[in-house]
């Protein structure tokens, strides 16, 4: 051994104690430390200190209207939270609502008035004046366009029934060609098959979920922010069961107790399977259903011969369910009462056809399920207030309803309905030439990177904006969000710019500020004397009647409070039509054959079948709250834009490997996506997710407009997108 | 490898293993004294005061936390005996008009929401169960400031390696997570993240 000392010597003692630091807490201590000194920089945000106090207001993400009890410092929210045994929710809040109080401060906030400059997939802003985009609109609807050219002026709002929609229906009803209009994509829209079948527009109709004991959900995203997200759950925990008739393993599929994965396109083809059963094995109650509607022995004649050849042979061959289970869930839906079917749609995947949508509810009228006391009941609509009742009003109309290349000047509207539309939807609707489309929004996300201008609206809570019943109410509902803060200098109420718009073209304005307009609908509602309020503070329920003055009534609704109609007691004798009032026997077997033959794809070119998913108030690209980034960015808990999940057996016949990227061609173009293996996803079938883009986490500065994958969805004339045949490419 | 090569391998090993077990713990973590000492033993057992009537719970649920001036000031105006610590309160503090800059031993990040209320009314958890027994200290110990994160000894708890931290040990987040699974009460994230 040589006595020397030497640098080998040094690096066997160094290597030495690199292996014993494995042995000590230093690296694990480290590690922690770090980073919890990162959260300590002086630039990272911390919540203000000082005295809290509680403010209550109401939640207008999206339209189910939650109740929040804010906790402020000052006059500063630092928490939302939702109020606890609230009769509307329960008390639930979605990750979108718990940040409700950040998208004031979101990067891609909008300060002032803005042109947007277009340049390939790039966009970028520059200062306009509001006066500017005013007499830009003024010129278009003082030309004189025909409707060959095109000659449009719309406003689309994704959710009607607030005031402002009022208020946008009667200033389009005093210029000409003025047109009002929804994307229908909406979860209003997939009860249009119900309204149908009861023969209805006029009368709504919402759920009596809390006392349904059995669920059959069609494609409906129950456990993720369906409806009303708070009852589904709490019907969930009071023993409500879930049978999940869907293609993917959803999150809803995964807890529901049973998932029932049809093959893409065959969920209309299963409800007759279903409703084939029902009948043949007489587990339907003829005595109540004929007591119910007048016409039903000659309805149920027709309808039982339209679905003859649904036997359950036949489905299991089509949907891919097996017979037997089959007739076992339609003898379920009868001994596992009440039990409640529900029409979904995919927030990202789109609404199912008017005819799948008939071919679902018509299950709930089998099973006896509509009118009063039932589980599908009858509510009243809520008053639109005093001057809108009088004064004359643009109709609704549906976007796929307009033909295309019509529209002059696009009006958007800033409140989204939380799913996806596809801009194809409202691109081929525009005029060739130079349209003018103009968003009214806070952020300079989502639909409004479209846009040519945006007057930059007031964001949640910055504005007193009331909350219609959501589409699943079972009576009708009305509440009224009160705002925390001021919104920012040049930010302009949509009311406002219609009056100034009004103004400058020489036409009637309306009456007073909008929360003037808010209120004199709540003094609507009072005036009627009905149903009760609910009072945040105290958790207490006062009925309407009892409440001494209008003033009173009103400052119940601006501090929280909330309105709730009595049920709607309604004679049970209707008229009913199982084919849907706008079709006969004939059309409507022809468009099932249609829906029937759409998979599996004879299309060699294309021989998958997509089908795009997304969650509920994600899809839609808006701006999303800072608790989004976690569940999407950093554990993945939820699949980002453009991950294609397919079976591996799908990618070893396309010869990929998991984690590849490679691109989805369709007819209507391709996109690059990152693959993902999945068992559960069906062979011959690619779910690709519809997430938030990066602008819509952090408001980059260079704002891209990124295609997704509704760019490559096929628009059906309809309206619909849910598959579109497809093939694997590679890069 | 050659047994000189052993040897001075194991050397290093054995020398990480001293200082990452020994030395490693007081270098991460720097001792302040607080700026005069405070017996809690002295306010329970001389004058009867209990916890509550300094640290308690407001009507409106937040927990009052350390006391200011202000609840000090019916007794303290003036100086009561003849320590030093009573001389350097009111003298530089109380006459002066400035609060103390204590130390917080159970200071948690800016990202962390505890609600006292919740934990002491409804959960029934006594002091003791986090704090330890403080509130039967003759003076107040040093502070240990960790140098990077900045937070006291305290949340990581007395042990280095925080292996087998009995319950109460430590104010980390998988320490509240322990407890809420042995009292069976499930939380999401944002709980306490809000």
């Amino acid at each position: 051994m040589s006595k020397r000392f030497n640098r080998r010597d040094v690096m066997k003692i160094v290597g030495g104690g690199i292996a014993g630091m494995v042995f000590t807490p230093i690296p694990w201590k480290l590690i922690d430390d770090l980073s919890i000194w990162t959260q300590n920089w002086s630039w990272i945000p911390v919540p203000l200190k000082g005295d809290i106090n509680y403010k209550y207001s109401i939640c207008t993400i999206c339209s189910a209207g939650c109740p929040v009890r804010a906790r402020n410092v000052g006059t500063q929210p630092v928490s939302l939270w939702g109020i606890k045994n609230h009769p509307v929710n329960n008390g639930a809040l979605c990750p979108l609502g718990f940040g409700g109080h950040h998208l004031a401060f979101h990067p891609a906030r909008l300060r002032h008035p803005v042109k947007i400059v277009h340049e390939k997939n790039k966009i970028s802003t520059e200062k306009v004046s509001c006066a500017d985009i005013i007499s830009l609109i003024r010129k278009n609807i003082e030309s004189k366009q025909t409707p060959q050219t095109g000659n449009l002026i719309a406003m689309l709002d994704d959710r009607p029934g607030r005031t402002v929609s009022y208020a946008y229906r009667a200033f389009l009803a005093q210029i000409p060609n003025g047109t009002y209009i929804t994307t229908g994509t909406d979860e209003t829209d997939s009860m249009q098959g119900l309204y149908e079948i009861l023969g209805t527009e006029n009368q709504e109709y919402g759920f009596n979920i809390e006392k349904a004991r059995t669920i059959v959900s069609f494609g409906a995203p129950l456990l993720e922010g369906w409806g009303i997200p708070g009852r589904m759950m709490h019907a969930r925990k009071n023993g409500c069961r879930i049978l999940q008739v869907e293609t993917r393993f959803s999150h809803t599929a995964s807890v529901a107790d049973r998932w029932l994965p049809v093959k893409p396109g065959t969920e209309a083809v299963f409800a007759l399977g279903l409703a084939n059963v029902l009948i043949n094995e007489n587990l339907i109650d003829t005595d109540k259903l004929s007591y119910q509607s007048a016409n039903f022995d000659k309805e149920l004649k027709n309808y039982k011969e339209c679905i003859a050849g649904y036997t359950p042979a036949y489905v299991a061959g089509r949907t891919g369910i097996k017979e037997e289970l089959i007739r076992e869930i339609a003898r379920e839906m009868t001994t596992e009462t009440p039990s409640l079917v529900i029409c979904g749609r995919e927030p990202a995947a789109g609404p199912f056809s008017r005819e799948e949508q008939i071919a679902i509810w018509g299950l709930n009228f089998l099973l006896g399920n509509i009118g009063p006391g039932n589980l599908i009941v009858p509510r009243r609509s809520v008053p639109a207030g005093a001057s809108f009742s009088e004064t004359k009003l643009a109709s609704v109309k549906k976007i796929s309803d307009l033909p295309d290349h019509s529209i002059r000047v696009l009006m958007i509207d800033e409140a989204e309905s939380g799913h996806a539309i596809p801009w194809q939807l409202i691109e081929r609707k525009l005029v060739a030439d130079n349209p003018l489309v103009i968003s009214m929004s806070p952020y300079l996300a989502g639909m409004t990177k479209r846009a040519d201008y945006v007057i930059p609206a007031p964001t949640q809570y910055e504005s007193c904006q009331d909350i219609p019943p959501s589409f699943d109410s079972q009576t009708a509902t009305y509440a009224v969000s009160a705002p925390f803060y001021t919104p920012p200098e040049n930010v302009i109420q949509p009311t406002e710019f219609l009056n100034r718009l009004a103004e400058d073209i020489g036409i009637e304005k309306t009456n007073g500020s909008y929360t003037d307009m808010i209120k004199e609908r709540t003094a609507e509602i009072y005036e009627k004397k009905r149903g009760w309020i609910y009072i945040p503070h105290n958790g207490r329920l006062i009925e309407t009647a009892d409440v001494f003055t209008g003033q009173q009534f009103w400052s119940h609704l601006n501090n929280g409070g909330y309105w709730i109609d009595e049920p709607l007691e309604q004679a049970d004798n209707y008229s009913i039509s199982l084919f849907g009032i706008s079709h006969d026997r004939g059309s409507f077997e022809k468009a099932l054959r249609q829906i029937d033959k759409s998979y599996p794809s004879e299309n060699t070119t294309y021989p998958l079948a997509l089908v795009p998913f997304g969650w509920r108030g994600v899809v839609d690209s808006g701006p999303v709250t800072p608790l989004i980034t976690k569940l999407y960015q950093e554990t993945e808990f939820r699949k980002g834009t453009n991950r294609a999940l397919i079976h591996p057996e799908t990618g070893g016949f396309s010869r990929l490997r998991d984690g590849a990227q490679t691109t989805i061609v369709t007819d209507s173009g391709e996109l690059q996506v990152r693959i993902e293996f999945n068992d559960s996803v069906m062979p011959g079938v690619v779910h690709v997710a519809l997430g938030p883009d990066q602008d819509s986490i952090t408001g980059v500065k260079e704002v891209r407009i990124k295609e997704n994958i509704l760019s490559v969805c096929s628009l059906k004339d309809n309206g619909t997108w849910r598959m579109t045949p497809a093939r694997i490419g590679t890069v | 490898m050659n047994n000189k090569g052993i040897l001075f391998f194991f050397a290093g090993f054995i020398a990480m293993l001293v200082f990452g077990w020994f030395l490693f713990p007081s270098l991460m973590y720097q001792k302040l004294e607080q700026p005069f000492h405070f017996s809690h033993v002295t306010h329970t057992e001389m004058t009867g005061m209990s916890c509550n009537d300094c640290h308690y719970v407001k009507s409106d649920g937040q927990f009052s936390g350390i006391p200011t001036n202000e609840n000090c000031s019916m007794c303290h105006m003036g100086i009561l005996g003849e320590t030093e610590d009573e001389r350097i309160f009111v003298e530089e503090y109380m006459m002066q008009d400035r609060e103390v800059p204590w130390f917080v031993y159970s200071r948690q990040p800016e990202n962390v929401y505890f609600p006292h209320v919740q934990h002491i009314d409804f959960g029934e958890i006594s002091c003791e169960r986090c704090h330890g027994e403080h509130g039967t200290s003759e003076s107040l110990r040093p502070f240990q400031r960790n140098r990077l994160s900045g937070y006291s000894r305290d949340i990581w708890g007395p042990s280095i390696s925080r292996i087998n931290n009995p319950a109460g040990i430590g104010m980390k987040m998988n320490d509240c997570i322990r407890c809420h699974e042995q009292s069976e009460l499930t939380i999401g994230c944002i709980g306490c993240h809000k």
